[in-house]
């Protein structure tokens, strides 16, 4: 197991390197300096600036330095604000971006669960077709097409909820809710799909022949047990809720990363984009490795195949 | 009992001529596997809707920008934001299609728009008409993502191909490649690439392909490394098959329905992504306008002119929702044991 | 005398996308205590069926019984509610299924699936289950039983884990324990060991047995009487004896001639021609006619009754109507001649 997972964290930063390598040098070959839109910089000013952030280096020494402080977790400084460092943004914006997340993620997933063993406990009835259409819809929607829609109906013209800005928590319903339609979906066909296949195994009908109750059949060995792989689609959905986050945070206009993000590209505030972009593919390469090595916890048969390996 | 006993008249215990055939009839024709799985999906309601809404938008996107006069890039600051107004239509008042705003006020009448002149999408801040926008806009977004997935699938078919058929060293080397890369979040990459290139068709389905080819290389190879160990596969190769006949004859036609399935998620998986990549500005850029890039602006105005980002949103909805259900019958009709 | 367990005129049908499908088409046996009971018959024939209706765990909503009952004890359970059903099962009745890899919980250490049994017909506490399943363990020939509670059924090979599928089974002290092909996935040599534990624990424990099997070499082990299955129906019935030395049913005879006989010269398997009725439209005859050399125009259209031949022996075949022509079985189907 130990061995597993050194493995797998090597191949991370291998993947980070890689990621890492190819962001600097994409934004090298990028036209231009970010200063060339501001006209009034004279050439001593546009100078001592680039100066200043290390661009007048050869591009190998500026390399090696970006992956030296790379490593020791320093993302530079952007070109935005005058001596703010990126570290300093992405912690700034950490707080609503993780809230907006964690709440999205939380509503989501006990909906979904919920959505998803009923429908598979009324198979075949008007509730599994509803929870099913639910399902397609919220995975084929995009969830800033709902983000608009729901802003634009509650928000603008019911007047229930903020329509924007992120001053407390009713600020953060419509956001979290559009954020998490696509998790609903997602874990509510998973449920249903695992549900129903284990309730059709011999193990359920031995634990019914032994006259164990309906729910200890339906909680301790059905759920338990459909729970487990729930697990490894915590990857991709997590990949989806950044995703949103980008768009979702600039409809609502909530200072988080993915905002600042967008202001970013839009601006071509390159250590920003850089810093952001390898601080995302951290976060998702950590979060499959976590999911990877949680399912080996969760599920026995893993358990102890890679204990023993 | 009794009375069917008496009607049994001795003649009946005679051997009864069976004809072997008689027994044929009872079991059912076995039908090829591609009528069955046809079959599976036409029984399925919700994918043969998707399909019909498919080809439905398909054919309307290529023909309804001919319906009217107005051309995608036909501006005419005196017309701009124009509610929707269709004729006929406009008389009944609940549809909202009569060319009165949000607010009330027949913006028709009030910039003397003439009589004769109908936007059934209404205009926008230039004056463009949006109908031509939207379904040209249908026209760039399909475009985009049926190139995408081509490319993706004859990448994805070669790489998992080549790398399941010779095995070995080949596979190990090509495989460790496929693993990094797919560490990679293709969001992060495409990102990058459009920054890059500078967001236009091309540049967008290029982003695209980098990193789509790697789910349709995996499952290719999943799917060919499990035949090629099969009976009929090995048998063919112990009579001499070249290896061409043995992909074209065995594997191939054995994996298309796989190919196919994935294939059909990696469309709307190519629209999501076009319409994304507009609402963060990296999107198709103006005059041409894409179904995301339309959306994008519309929501910027929706509390003044929700028609911008309504029609382009519902298109765009029913074509995700529509490729989203066709994939799902398809993959029910085809590898119904890859329900998930 | 009372019988333990006895269904009448038993009809399972499900709904399928295709129709009704008739599964058990008028079922009636009894069962004695502690005696054992085999049913025969090939695939599809209807004998799982019949034994999870006696359970009552056909698939909710698609599969009923149509009609018939099932009296255990003076009770029918094919009326019981869910509630008297759960009190029922695992305690007075239970069951053992074909394939072991599958009818273990993984996720669950295999103590605390003997013991879930246990807590609830016999109100045990915990440790006192556990003891109770260490002692089951040890029954059903599980070295180590004190540490191997705690373990997981992946941890087991097949045969051991069918051993723990007995021990849940017989953990209750079960009135009657239905065993649905017990042995059909496992190793020929773990085949023999199960059937002796099996029987073993019958002598010990004086449970009766409903053994389900397609393997006539089985039913001389271990049964005493013998129902012969096809198409949904008993077509005959009677002692071990009877039916292997005086089978009168041509589908028997079949069965018996497509069984491999260990000191014959040729090893070749007969195999009997053609294919199971259709289940949704069944024959209105004899369900065998189509395969049977023996059929008769009266085959065709009238089912055939089930006719006495001794006390404890029945057919249902055309054929023991004084009307029809004396057959004689093939001399592939006489098991005795060979001796
Ligand atoms: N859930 C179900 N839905 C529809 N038909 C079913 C279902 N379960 C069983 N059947 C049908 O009932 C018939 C009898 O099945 P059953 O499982 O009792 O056969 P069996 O005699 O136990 O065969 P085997 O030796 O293969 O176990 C079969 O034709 C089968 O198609
Ligand atoms: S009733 Fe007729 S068809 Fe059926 S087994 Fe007897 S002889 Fe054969
Ligand atoms: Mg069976």
């Amino acid at each position: 197991m130990l061995r597993y997972i050194t493995q797998r964290i090597l191949y991370m930063l291998l993947t980070l390197l890689v990621i890492a390598t190819i962001t600097f040098f994409l934004m090298k070959l990028l036209p231009g300096s970010p200063f060339n839109n501001q006209d009034k910089l004279t050439e001593t000013q546009r100078y001592a600036l680039n100066e200043k952030y290390g661009l007048n280096d050869p591009v190998p020494v500026q390399y090696i330095n970006y992956i030296t402080k790379l490593a020791q977790g320093d993302l530079g400084y952007t070109f935005q604000f005058d001596g703010r460092t990126v570290n300093s943004l992405i912690v700034n914006g950490m707080g609503p971006s993780a809230t907006v997340g964690f709440e999205a993620l939380l509503f989501g997933t006990i909906v979904g669960l919920l959505l998803g063993i009923l429908a598979a406990l009324r198979h075949n009835t008007f509730l599994d077709y509803g929870a099913m259409v639910i399902a397609v819809f919220g995975i084929a929607i995009p969830s800033f097409v709902f983000a608009g829609l729901l802003q634009y109906y509650i928000g603008v013209k019911l007047e229930w909820l903020p329509v924007a800005f992120w001053n407390g928590p009713e600020y953060h319903i419509l956001p979290a809710f559009s954020l998490s339609v696509g998790v609903i979906a997602t874990v509510a066909r998973f449920m249903r799909t695992e549900m129903l296949e284990i309730l059709g195994t011999d193990y359920i009908l031995m634990a019914r022949s032994k006259g164990v109750s309906k729910s200890s059949v339906i909680f301790k060995h059905s759920v338990r047990n459909s729970l487990i792989p729930i697990v490894t689609i915590l990857g991709p959905m997590a990949i989806g809720l950044i995703t949103g986050s980008l768009v979702i945070e600039n409809i609502f206009a909530i200072p988080g990363i993915g905002e600042q993000f967008v202001k970013a590209i839009q601006v071509n505030d390159y250590p920003v984009i850089m810093g952001t972009t390898i601080f995302y593919s951290f976060l998702i390469v950590a979060i499959i490795l976590i999911v990877d090595i949680l399912y080996g916890i969760i599920d026995p048969r893993i358990r102890v195949a890679g204990g023993k390996s | 009992m009794s009375m069917s006993e008496r009607k049994l008249t001795p003649d009946l215990f005679r051997p009864a001529n069976l004809d072997s055939n008689k027994a044929e009839e009872i079991s059912k024709p076995s039908l090829s596997f591609w009528q069955d799985a046809f079959r599976r999906l036409k029984q399925n309601k919700g994918a043969m809707l998707g399909l019909f809404a498919i080809v439905f938008i398909i054919i309307f996107s290529l023909i309804a920008p001919t319906l009217t006069k107005y051309g995608i890039d036909d501006q005419e600051l005196m017309r701009s934001n124009l509610p929707p107004k269709v004729p006929g239509l406009e008389k009944i008042e609940f549809l909202g299609v009569n060319g009165v705003d949000i607010r009330g006020v027949n913006q028709y009448e009030m910039k003397s728009v003439p009589k004769d002149q109908y936007f059934w999408f209404g205009t926008d801040n230039l004056g463009r008409d949006q109908w031509t926008r939207v379904w040209k806009g249908t026209q760039i977004s399909l475009y985009i993502a049926f190139l995408a997935s081509a490319i993706e699938l004859i990448i994805g078919v070669a790489y998992g191909g080549i790398s399941a058929f010779y095995g070995g060293r080949t596979d190990d080397v090509m495989q460790r490649i496929v693993e990094i890369l797919y560490g990679i979040p293709n969001l992060v990459v495409i990102i990058l690439f459009i920054i890059i290139l500078d967001p236009g068709i091309l540049s967008i389905t290029l982003a695209l392909v980098i990193t789509g080819w790697i789910g349709m290389s995996r499952i290719v190879r999943a799917q060919i490394i499990s035949l090629k160990n099969r009976e009929f596969v090995l048998a063919s190769r112990t009579l001499g098959s070249t290896n061409g006949r043995l992909i074209s004859k065995h594997l191939l036609p054995n994996t298309l329905g796989a190919i196919i399935v994935t294939s059909t998620f990696t469309i709307p998986g190519a629209i999501f992504f076009e319409s994304f990549l507009s609402f963060i500005g990296l999107g198709i850029q103006p005059p041409v306008a894409s179904l995301g890039s339309l959306i994008a602006d519309g929501f910027r105005s929706i509390r003044i002119y929700p028609h911008l980002a309504i029609y382009p949103a519902s298109v765009l909805c029913i074509l995700m929702i529509s490729f989203n259900l066709l994939g799902d019958g398809l993959r029910d009709a085809l590898d119904p044991k890859m329900r998930r | 005398m009372e019988k333990l367990l006895e269904l009448d005129n038993i009809h399972v049908s499900f709904q399928t996308y295709g129709g009704e499908v008739k599964a058990v088409r008028g079922v009636s046996f009894t069962l004695d205590k502690g005696e054992s009971l085999a049913i025969v018959g090939e695939s599809g024939s209807g004998k799982s069926v019949t034994s999870k209706s006696i359970m009552r765990l056909l698939p909710n909503k698609i599969g009923s019984i149509k009609q018939g009952s099932i009296k255990f004890q003076g009770k029918d359970l094919a009326k019981a509610s869910e509630r008297d059903m759960e009190k029922i099962r695992g305690a007075e009745i239970s069951m053992i299924f074909q394939d072991p890899m599958t009818s273990l919980n993984p996720t669950m250490t295999i103590g605390k699936q003997i013991m879930e049994g246990l807590r609830k017909h016999q109100n045990m506490s915990k440790s006192e289950a556990k003891e109770r399943a260490v002692n089951l363990l040890k029954l059903v020939g599980i070295p180590n039983p004190e540490l191997r509670v705690d373990e997981y059924p992946h941890q087991f090979s097949g045969g051991m884990r069918q051993r723990v599928v007995i021990a849940i089974a017989l953990s209750c002290n079960p009135k009657v324990l239905i065993a649905d092909e017990p042995t059909t996935a496992l190793d020929v040599t773990i085949q023999a060991q199960i059937l002796d534990l099996m029987r073993d624990l019958q002598d010990k424990t004086g449970t009766a047995i409903i053994l389900i099997t397609h393997d006539l070499g089985v039913v001389a082990n271990l049964a005493q009487r013998v129902a012969v299955m096809y198409g949904g129906m008993i077509v005959e019935t009677g002692t071990v004896d009877e039916i292997f030395y005086k089978p009168k049913h041509p589908y028997t005879w079949g069965l018996l001639a497509s069984m491999p006989k260990l000191n014959a010269e040729s090893k070749e398997l007969l195999a009997i021609p053609g294919t199971p009725p259709d289940l949704m439209n069944p024959p209105k005859g004899c369900p065998f006619a189509a395969r049977c050399p023996y059929a008769m125009e009266v085959c065709l259209e009238n089912m055939p009754e089930a006719t006495d031949v001794s006390s404890s022996h029945k057919a249902a075949c055309w054929l023991l109507d004084e009307r029809a022509p004396k057959v004689e079985p093939p001399e592939e189907a006489l098991v005795g001649g060979a001796r």
